[in-house]
């Protein structure tokens, strides 16, 4: 097991510079997620930390060993494909033995270790199958088996659920888990999928553009985004902007929204008279009856409703304001509105504002 | 599926009913003469006198070695051909597109007669080397043999292994790289397995090939004999007699490659695999030394490839007192007699191979549509009876025709049909298998949405589904036009006076010693077959080879 | 099927059109190459200008039985031409015809009761090509090649295969017996048409080839220094050519008027001087005209014709049990 430090990468291809300069550090043991949308450049960093893509700059480290020259035979990695690229002409079992026996394991050291491979994916009545006459979810098992029995230094996933069906992709999200704590390996796990990375990542780095936007605990992420890219990305959110009126306390901003002068928290320096970005999660947003009207409340109207089971979706327009979409959870009818009906919406005092050029 | 008789019902009977006639009828009185004697009782007599003759059994086994001898060369050229093609990128790489167009547009004869001309024993290098004081060894026989087959069944391995490689997902070989196998050994774990089917399965067809060759064989086998040869000339012997032996040969001749087919199926295709679609590996830039060793490999193949067509517009100009050729002296003599003099080979092929074509095409069109989209018993039968021809040489199907289209109720021997008839069953497979693959990609929908506008089903057939199918038809014309000018070995069988066609007319001018007249006759064939498909390259920009 | 069924109605409406619209055609079953029916026929267009020639070109052994099988109905109307054996085992095939000035061919090259003319005498020769020979002394007779040191190293085809080859082997025969034919047989390089024996030996398959004299000389002629015609001293055998007019023929005056200028001085001597085939007119003057000898030069060795026809079952046999022993 080992940590992992990237340490300036830089990649180019042809005169487009997918990673600029970029700098992490895993440490040993941990699960982290490389999140973003297509083209941020995490499948190219996970490729470059396998071996596969040669950075133009920079450095690679498992631990002491400098491996950004070493190819990726000799890293001593285990990876598991979007589509799991098991070897159609060999068994479940030659699959997962294949690593092995590249490392001269000797055969009965092999079978056991093959047969518990199996066992912890739970298809050790598969040994003899071939991939064509596997369900995908089993495909992916024999996949993950295969690159974990080699005990691996580091452990590096590619999209691997993407291709499951929903229910499938849940129940893998545990087995998954599972493994990794048991063996305690070192995982980077590349994910477009939001939920996925805040259920499974002991930290997460969302990337934009070839940088990293921000890396922290899902907690950390989803309550303190460190920009609009980020609140928008975890999570739903209002992004608004505000003008600020200075602080009242420290950690506290004013700011203006539909004519209302209301509080909210900050982060960073006082940003004094200027203009912010209001980040207001919909589902933290209480809506009410027009009447009777409350202090800090902003009246409007429901343009839109989605009922959606476990929770609805409003789209509200503010009287004076921008439209905010605002959830309910629960499924009580008292507090059911309809298209048209008066409202008024609650922003909550702990909703943060950013400067705007964090955005 | 209901079996609706208006229209497709029909059609499909009558697409088997025409099938059967002309396809099965014959190879069934085929082997039927195989097993009488001459006074109409069963009897084994033919067989036991070839298992007796030495010169059978010899033939026999050159003809299983030469399989496997060219066979095993075509392999060893093909492959590393199409590795270099599918992963390295090097310059001058894209005249690797032309080869395939080569080897279908040169006839087999021309590429002998050729070769000879340069390296037979009287031949252009073998001279100028002699001069030097080296001697070349004879190409006739087995050198000569290997030599040409090689060159001319090259491309069926090389294609099929570069499609293998180009849908080769590339992940599995980063796979095998992960789990901590060097990159030459991943690559002989990995990918060899994957693609070692495709090699198997071309190689066996190279091999079916090589067995039932008749233009080389005749050409070059002087003093080996060779099941192919042994088989035309008991036919030309035994003309008007009895026809046991040359039917025997043939039954051996569909044996073997019975045997060869039974043996993909059960062994090599049970092991194809799917794959899920994956990216090839990026062709690599080459470090420039080995990129000159690259493109210089390429040149080589590609001028042994362009030889015969250079050698023989040469020889076409090139003036000639009776059998000898002057070389370096030119003349228009030979093509003066080719075109003007005698250019009645030249008007046969032109008609007999446009009959073909349209016949070949309509048919393979309908019959496909009917096997695609109307699947019923009739249709599934129709597919398997399609593929028969497949499975035998030119020489045995002629053999067969003339059996049983020579005497009876329905004589065509000595009549164009039967030229035609030849051909266009030799060649339906190939055109069904480039309308099938289309087919496939039309969506059922298109003609639902056609009839349910109000036009009815025969009519959406025109109206829709053959207009879809253009660049199809085109290609699939375009192909059977220029296998079925330069066929050879069923022609040889089925011709007579009067109906001689160009490749016939070669191999007869060759066989005299007319090289130069051949060579004439060579040019204009070559003209014949590359005209189109230039026109369809470059006004219709259609590429032939995608449907491969 | 309804496709070719039209297809054969249109072909055999348009042949029908074609054929009724020439007066003076003829049909012309030929087995000789496309020099040799050019030369013959460019002289014949100057003879007979209205005559319209229509070429079917073949095997001789493919043509005849052609011939045979449209017995009933005959397509063609001469056929040019075919060894005497063979032309002697058709004869109810063949249609008399006393040409005028057939006296200038000796009686020997006639057929039985004027059913055919020979055209053209060939003599059957031995090929060498020097290049090839290697230390082996250039052979003289036929019996240098029965010695040992010959074994593989000449060519000669399959008499059944061939009309002349025949001759040459019934030739051997009667003046070797079967000792003599096994010997060669032993030796032999079989090849299964005359166009291998010749054409393989040009080639330098062989060092000799046993052949026909036009089929060499076209070589020497041709400008290849290697290839020699040499005539064994024992004595060559003759294998004539003729022509004939098919019983029946639908055009029976054209054909006659073919039959006549083949037949004819200006005919014999073209094919003479361009294709080197040795006229049967005894008042051509071979010497003179090309660098061949006279026929009187030439030693030899005589042979019946007919007979050698009525023997051709027992020789193919013969032959084959020699070749048989020999491997």
């Amino acid at each position: 097991m080992a940590a992992i430090t990237i340490d300036g990468i830089v990649k180019q291809f042809g005169g487009l510079t997918v990673l600029q300069q970029l700098s992490l550090h895993v440490p040993d043991g941990a699960f982290y997620t490389l999140l973003g949308p297509s083209g941020c450049g995490k499948t190219t960093l996970l490729r470059c930390i396998a071996g596969f893509y040669e950075p133009d700059g920079g450095r690679l480290l498992f631990d002491r060993d400098d491996v950004t020259r070493t190819p990726p035979h000799r890293r001593d990695i285990g990876m598991v494909f979007q589509d799991y690229a098991l070897f159609p002409d060999k068994t479940a079992f030659d699959n997962v033995a294949y690593g092995l026996r590249a490392r001269q394991v000797a055969r009965a050291e092999i079978a056991r270790r093959v047969a518990e491979a199996l066992d912890k994916v739970g298809l050790a009545e598969l040994a003899a199958r071939y991939p064509a006459q596997m369900s995908g979810g089993q495909r992916q098992r024999v996949a993950l088996a295969r690159a974990l029995v080699i005990r691996p230094r580091v452990l590096l996933m590619d999209e691997p659920l993407s291709n499951l069906d929903a229910k499938m992709r849940l129940q893998m999200r545990d087995v998954i888990l599972d493994l990794v704590r048991e063996a305690g390996i070192t995982t980077v796990f590349v994910t477009h999928d939001q939920e996925e990375a805040l259920a499974m990542s002991d930290r997460i780095a969302i990337m934009d553009r070839g940088r990293i936007a921000q890396l922290g605990t899902p907690e950390e992420l989803y309550g303190t985004p460190a920009n609009a890219y980020v609140a928008d990305f975890i999570g739903s959110a209002n992004l608004l902007p505000v003008p600020t009126t200075g602080a009242a306390e420290p950690g506290r901003v004013r700011y203006q929204l539909a004519g209302h002068a209301l509080e909210g928290r900050r982060d960073g320096p006082a940003p004094g008279k200027g203009q912010g970005l209001l980040i207001a999660r919909p589902e933290e947003l209480a809506l009410g009856a027009a009447a009777p009207p409350q202090p800090n409340a902003l009246p409007g109207r429901v343009l839109r409703r989605q009922y959606l089971g476990f929770k609805t979706a409003y789209r509200v327009q503010l009287h004076d304001g921008p439209e905010l979409r605002v959830e309910q959870h629960g499924g009580s009818h008292a507090s059911a509105f309809q298209v048209g009906d008066a409202v008024q919406v609650l922003i909550p005092a702990h909703s943060r504002v950013i400067a705007a050029d964090n955005a | 599926m209901n079996i609706r008789w208006w229209p497709w019902g029909l059609l499909a009977a009558a697409c088997l009913a025409v099938l059967l006639f002309f396809v099965l009828y014959p190879l069934v009185v085929l082997f039927g003469n195989s097993v009488l004697d001459e006074s109409g009782a069963y009897s084994l007599a033919a067989f036991i006198a070839l298992a007796r003759d030495s010169q059978f059994v010899q033939a026999f086994q050159n003809s299983l070695l030469l399989g496997v001898v060219v066979t095993a060369c075509t392999v060893m050229v093909g492959v590393p051909f199409a590795y270099m093609v599918a992963r390295y990128e090097f310059p001058f790489k894209n005249l690797v597109a032309v080869l395939p167009i080569l080897t279908i547009v040169i006839p087999e004869i021309i590429v002998g007669q050729s070769w000879l001309l340069v390296l037979g024993n009287n031949g252009l290098v073998t001279n100028w080397l002699a001069g030097w004081g080296i001697e070349l060894p004879s190409f006739y026989g087995w050198t000569g043999l290997v030599l040409s087959m090689t060159l001319v069944y090259y491309t069926y391995i090389y294609l099929g292994v570069l499609a293998a490689l180009r849908g080769f997902d590339g992940q599995l070989e980063e796979a095998g790289l992960s789990l901590g196998t060097s990159p030459f050994v991943t690559r002989l774990r990995v990918l060899v397995p994957v693609v070692a089917p495709a090699v198997l399965v071309n190689a066996l067809v190279v091999f079916t090939l090589v067995v039932g060759n008749f233009a080389l064989s005749m050409l070059l086998a002087s003093r080996v004999p060779l099941l192919s040869v042994m088989t035309y000339n008991t036919f030309v012997s035994e003309m008007g007699g009895n026809p046991a032996l040359q039917s025997a040969m043939s039954v051996v001749s569909i044996a073997i490659v019975a045997g060869v087919l039974f043996v993909q199926k059960r062994v090599v295709e049970r092991k194809v695999y799917t794959m899920t679609q994956g990216r090839a590996p990026a062709p690599r830039r080459v470090r420039s030394g080995a990129s000159l060793l690259f493109t210089a490999t390429v040149g080589l193949v590609l001028l042994a490839s362009l030889l015969p067509l250079i050698v023989v517009f040469v020889g076409a100009f090139t003036a000639t007192s009776g059998p000898v050729m002057h070389w370096g002296s030119w003349s228009l003599d030979s093509l003066q007699r080719a075109l003007q003099a005698a250019p009645e080979p030249i008007v046969n092929s032109l008609r007999f191979a446009s009959m073909a074509t349209v016949v070949g095409v309509a048919f393979a069109v309908l019959a496909s549509y009917l096997i695609i989209k109307k699947r019923t018993l009739a249709t599934q039968a129709l597919d398997y009876v399609v593929v028969l021809p497949l499975t035998i040489s030119g020489t045995v199907l002629g053999i067969a025709l003339v059996q049983t289209f020579n005497t009876g109720w329905l004589v065509l021997a000595g009549t164009s049909t039967i030229m035609v008839l030849a051909y266009a069953v030799r060649r339906l497979p190939f055109a069904m298998r480039n309308a099938s693959s289309t087919l496939f990609n039309i969506p059922e929908s298109i003609e639902e949405a056609s009839i349910s506008l109000g036009v009815s089903p025969l009519m959406t057939f025109f109206k829709v589904v053959l207009p879809a199918m253009k660049a199809s038809l085109i290609s699939s014309a375009i192909l059977m036009w220029v296998t079925t000018i330069s066929e050879l070995s069923a022609s040889m069988v089925v011709y007579t006076g009067g109906l001689e066609t160009m490749p016939i007319t070669i191999f007869r001018q060759v066989d005299g010693g007319r090289l130069g007249l051949a060579s004439a006759y060579g040019a204009a064939l070559v003209s014949v077959i590359v005209l189109p498909i230039v026109i369809a390259i470059k006004v219709f920009r259609i590429n032939l080879f995608s449907t491969k | 099927m309804k496709i070719k069924t039209l297809l054969q109605c249109t072909l055999a409406a348009a042949s029908l059109v074609a054929a009724s619209a020439q007066a003076q055609t003829v049909v012309l079953y030929s087995s000789n190459n496309t020099e040799t029916i050019e030369t013959a026929l460019n002289v014949v267009k100057k003879k007979a200008p209205s005559l319209t020639v229509q070429q079917v070109t073949g095997g001789t052994g493919s043509l005849m039985k052609r011939i045979q099988a449209e017995a009933k109905n005959p397509r063609g109307d001469v056929l040019w031409s075919g060894g005497f054996g063979t032309l002697g085992a058709y004869k109810d095939l063949l249609e008399p015809y006393k040409a005028p000035g057939i006296e200038a061919i000796p009686p020997e090259f006639r057929g039985p009761g004027n059913l055919w003319v020979g055209t053209n005498l060939h003599v059957m020769v031995m090929m060498v090509n020097e290049r090839q020979l290697k230390g082996l002394p250039a052979p003289k007779t036929w019996s240098d090649l029965m010695k040992p040191e010959w074994k593989g190293k000449f060519a000669i085809t399959d008499p059944s295969k061939s009309a002349t080859a025949y001759m040459l082997v019934y030739g051997l025969l009667k003046q070797f017996g079967k000792d003599g034919l096994e010997k060669i047989a032993a030796n032999a390089v079989v090849t299964s048409s005359s166009g291998s024996t010749y054409k393989g030996t040009a080639a330098g398959e062989y060092p000799v080839g046993l052949t026909i004299e036009y089929a060499a000389q076209e070589y020497v002629a041709g400008g290849q220094k290697e290839i020699k015609l040499v005539y064994p001293t024992e004595g060559s055998y003759l294998a004539p050519e003729g022509m004939f007019i098919v019983k029946g023929a639908k055009n029976m005056a054209a054909a006659k008027t073919l039959y006549d200028a083949l037949m004819s001085k200006d005919v014999q001597e073209a094919e003479l001087v361009k294709n080197f085939r040795r006229p049967t007119r005894s008042d051509i003057a071979v010497s003179k005209l090309t660098t061949l000898p006279d026929l009187k030069s030439i030693k030899i060795f005589p042979l019946d014709q007919a007979q050698a026809s009525a023997e051709y079952e027992q020789l193919v046999a013969l032959w084959n049990l020699a070749v048989s022993k020999a491997r």
